[in-house]
């Protein structure tokens, strides 16, 4: 490690590319290439959509309105599509269900980073009541999961557990049916490494989670009220299959860096 | 970087069998799967023309969104810088580097950070520098340049990347793809996993909302921006979108246009980290705002419209010219129909006047263009700037014998008489030139050129208004 040598605050910030003098003559080289004068007329609201219009409004009943039948045949374009990209979407009744086959899973498939199986997965209320450490206990595999008040330390102690691990477990905000996507912000106790270091990835989310498209998506950030209090949070993840590559004579291989395989369980 | 290195780069890619093999195997799977892509688009192949709106929209209005952007993000405990030129844009990571005692950075691939130099840049401050997407990392250990936007190893064969890995990772030869990936997977899940700073580029930032975007396939970037300390991405100035309704559309233009999906594997927006960052992962992040020559294009209202490239690569996968030469000849990490307008702009255009003067014209490129740039049409107004100079760009002519050689032929054929005196002493004197009987098969001087590849009809003596009327 090198050693670190002090910076001085005020030369760093005097003449230093974010100091704001920088930025504001920054800012007026691109005024002077759009021939901007004061009295050009341009205001923000013109670029950025602060109330929704008709549109907008009505994409939002269709999607608070959505019958049972309606979520089936979202649920079910999510799983053709799923297919194509190699992306398995299974449906279960249960939280027991889904356990069960994720015991199964455990139990087929190769550790690959740590001599030993185990499991990361989010705090998170639909993760929690699969009842996983229950589930596992016959296979001797420990689940390991991030303290939501956990100190930086813990935090440290849980990545080296997540960095081992065979399968990393979160739910999502979204699927999307038509690309087969899926959606998470970064909220406490639901690390973004847990859908990321491990070799496999699994995805547990309730039907009324899918969406038919981005634009649902969009429309639901911007204008659900209980969405845009949140905000799209420091970091927001698409997930659409799993880790990929072409870059050896465009030939497909799975499992570039991320997870290798990746398992969405719909709860119906 | 000049003509000749052009010519002879070309030539060299023509007479290698693999590489236009690789090319022809990259254009078949991309090139064709893109346009019937878009065809698909619930909306129709018409929704190309209104990303090109969006896109217009967006760089006309580039002051208001980038200040919004700057805005947002230093709201949440971001840090956003303002680079002029390569050279702040460097000094600006460098000096992040060293405040964070950085000994070791993974890289998420940027176009922009081959732009700037980012890389030996690192490395002279003593900083090892991971490229960490594969074909990135392939050209990395065989210490070349990327050929391509997207596929920045398209260039290299199996065997070529199974002895290189044999070499530098000390494996052994393989030319399995699959077994390949995972040697590489191994190699850098250490450097993510021990790297003190991230490093990506950036698709398309929200200004709305204070973000910028990464886009991926391989995890990449996303291991790049979430294991590291601290976290910095090189921005483009033109990269950004004013709100999320916008990211529709583009995103999924982006991936028909980069690689024939429907919506590339990972896609990741990130802002301002506040106060303790990621209790795991980056506890900083900072964005650093480039221009480089960029308010120049904007300035211009011919070429601004460049601006609205979201470098996907798809001309690339369509162009016959690239299909031909490969990545290589354009001497720049733009290359392609992109290539041949951007780089000329940003490095000058008499520098690279030959990538403009060697595309066809042929339109490919603007109807592979997932925002419906028209290359072809700038393309046309660089050649016409390199044959008449001009001031704001400070092109000097490029030809002086050619430009007086145009302007006898204006007289001439503005002359009759003259004009008839020329074909019969032509006519007269191609019998003196090398070739069959209809046709000349090498011209002298200049002219040489034109016959090298193709033999040229011999002219007749008469004017063809005569010989039709008799």
């Amino acid at each position: 490690m090198k050693s670190i040598k002090p910076i001085d605050r005020n030369t760093y910030l005097h003449g230093r590319p974010h100091s704001p003098i920088e930025q504001t003559r920054f800012i007026g080289n691109i005024k002077k290439a759009l021939n901007r004068t004061d009295a050009t007329p341009h205001a923000l609201e013109d670029l950025i959509q602060t109330v929704p219009n008709a549109d907008d409004l009505s994409l939002m009943e269709t999607i608070h309105g959505r019958n049972h039948e309606k979520r089936l045949t979202l649920l079910n374009r999510m799983m053709e599509i799923g297919s194509t990209i190699n992306m398995e979407v299974m449906v279960a009744e249960t939280e027991a269900d889904i356990a069960a086959a994720l015991a199964k899973i455990a139990a087929d498939r190769n550790a690959e980073w740590g001599d030993e199986k185990s499991i990361v997965a989010w705090d998170h209320p639909l993760v929690n009541s699969l009842e996983l450490s229950v589930a596992m206990k016959p296979l001797g595999i420990p689940v390991y999961l991030p303290r939501a008040d956990s100190s930086r330390a813990e935090a440290e102690t849980f990545r080296k557990q997540a960095e081992t691990a065979l399968i990393g477990i979160t739910s999502a905000d979204f699927g999307l049916a038509e690309t087969a996507t899926l959606t998470m912000k970064t909220r406490v106790g639901q690390p973004l490494h847990v859908s990321l270091l491990p070799s496999i990835h699994i995805v547990v989310i309730r039907l009324e989670q899918i969406l038919s498209n981005l634009k649902e998506l969009y429309t639901l950030l911007k204008w659900d009220p209980e969405q845009k209090a949140e905000g799209i949070t420091h970091t927001m993840t698409f997930i659409t299959g799993p880790s990929k590559t072409a870059d050896i004579e465009a030939t497909l291989v799975h499992g570039a860096h991320g997870p290798r395989e990746l398992v969405v369980f719909v709860l119906v | 970087m000049n003509a000749s290195s052009y010519i002879s780069q070309s030539r060299a890619a023509i007479a290698d069998p693999v590489l236009r093999n690789a090319l022809t195997n990259l254009q078949e799977r991309f090139g064709k799967g893109t346009a019937q892509g878009y065809l698909d688009f619930p909306e129709g192949p018409g929704l190309r023309f209104k990303a090109h709106d969006i896109r217009m929209k967006t760089i006309e209005n580039l002051d208001i969104l980038l200040e919004t952007l700057a805005n947002n993000i230093r709201k949440c405990g971001g840090h956003v810088h303002f680079a002029d030129d390569a050279q702040a844009a460097v000094d600006c990571c460098l000096d992040i580097a060293q405040k964070h005692g950085v000994a070791m950075a993974v890289k998420g691939k940027s176009m922009l950070s081959e732009e700037i130099g980012l890389n030996s840049a690192l490395e002279a401050a003593g900083i090892e520098a991971v490229e960490t997407d594969l074909g990135e990392y392939i050209i990395q250990l065989a210490g070349e340049t990327p050929s391509h936007i997207i596929a920045p190893a398209i260039h290299k064969t199996r065997q070529q990347v199974g002895r290189l890995f044999q070499e530098k990772l000390g494996i052994p030869y393989s030319e399995d793809p699959p077994t390949l990936t995972l040697a590489a997977r191994k190699a850098l899940r250490e450097k993510f996993l021990n790297a003190d700073m991230g490093i990506s580029g950036c698709n398309l930032a929200c200004a709305e909302t204070g973000h910028i975007t990464t886009v991926s396939n391989e995890g990449n970037i996303r291991m790049s921006t979430t294991l590291p300390r601290v976290h910095v991405a090189f921005m483009g100035m033109e990269r950004i979108v004013a709100d999320l309704k916008d990211h529709d559309i583009l995103f999924r233009l982006l991936s028909m246009g980069g690689a024939v999906q429907n919506m590339a594997g990972y896609v990741s927006y990130r802002g301002g980290l506040g106060e303790n960052g990621l209790f795991a992962g980056p506890r900083e992040f900072h964005l650093i705002i480039i221009d480089n020559g960029r308010s120049r294009i904007l300035a211009d209202p011919d070429f601004k419209e460049m601006l609205c490239c979201i470098r996907c690569g798809a001309c690339l996968n369509i162009c016959p010219v690239y299909g031909e030469i490969g990545g290589h000849a354009y001497n720049s990490p733009y290359s392609g129909p992109v290539g041949a307008v951007v780089t000329p702009l940003l490095k000058g255009i008499n520098r690279h006047a030959d990538l403009c003067q060697g595309e066809s014209l042929c339109g490919a490129c603007m109807d592979a263009c997932p925002v419906n740039i028209d290359i072809p049409r700038m393309l046309l107004l660089l050649r016409q700037k390199l044959a008449e100079g001009d001031k704001t760009w400070n092109v000097n002519v490029k030809s002086r014998l050619e430009q007086a050689s145009f302007k006898v032929w204006s007289a001439l054929i503005q002359n009759p008489r003259l004009y008839d005196w020329f074909l019969k002493t032509a006519f007269w004197g191609q019998k003196f030139l090398p070739g069959k009987e209809h046709m000349i098969s090498r011209l002298p001087f200049g002219g040489s050129g034109w016959t090298c590849s193709r033999d040229l009809k011999k002219i007749t003596g008469r004017r063809f208004i005569h010989r039709i009327k008799s």
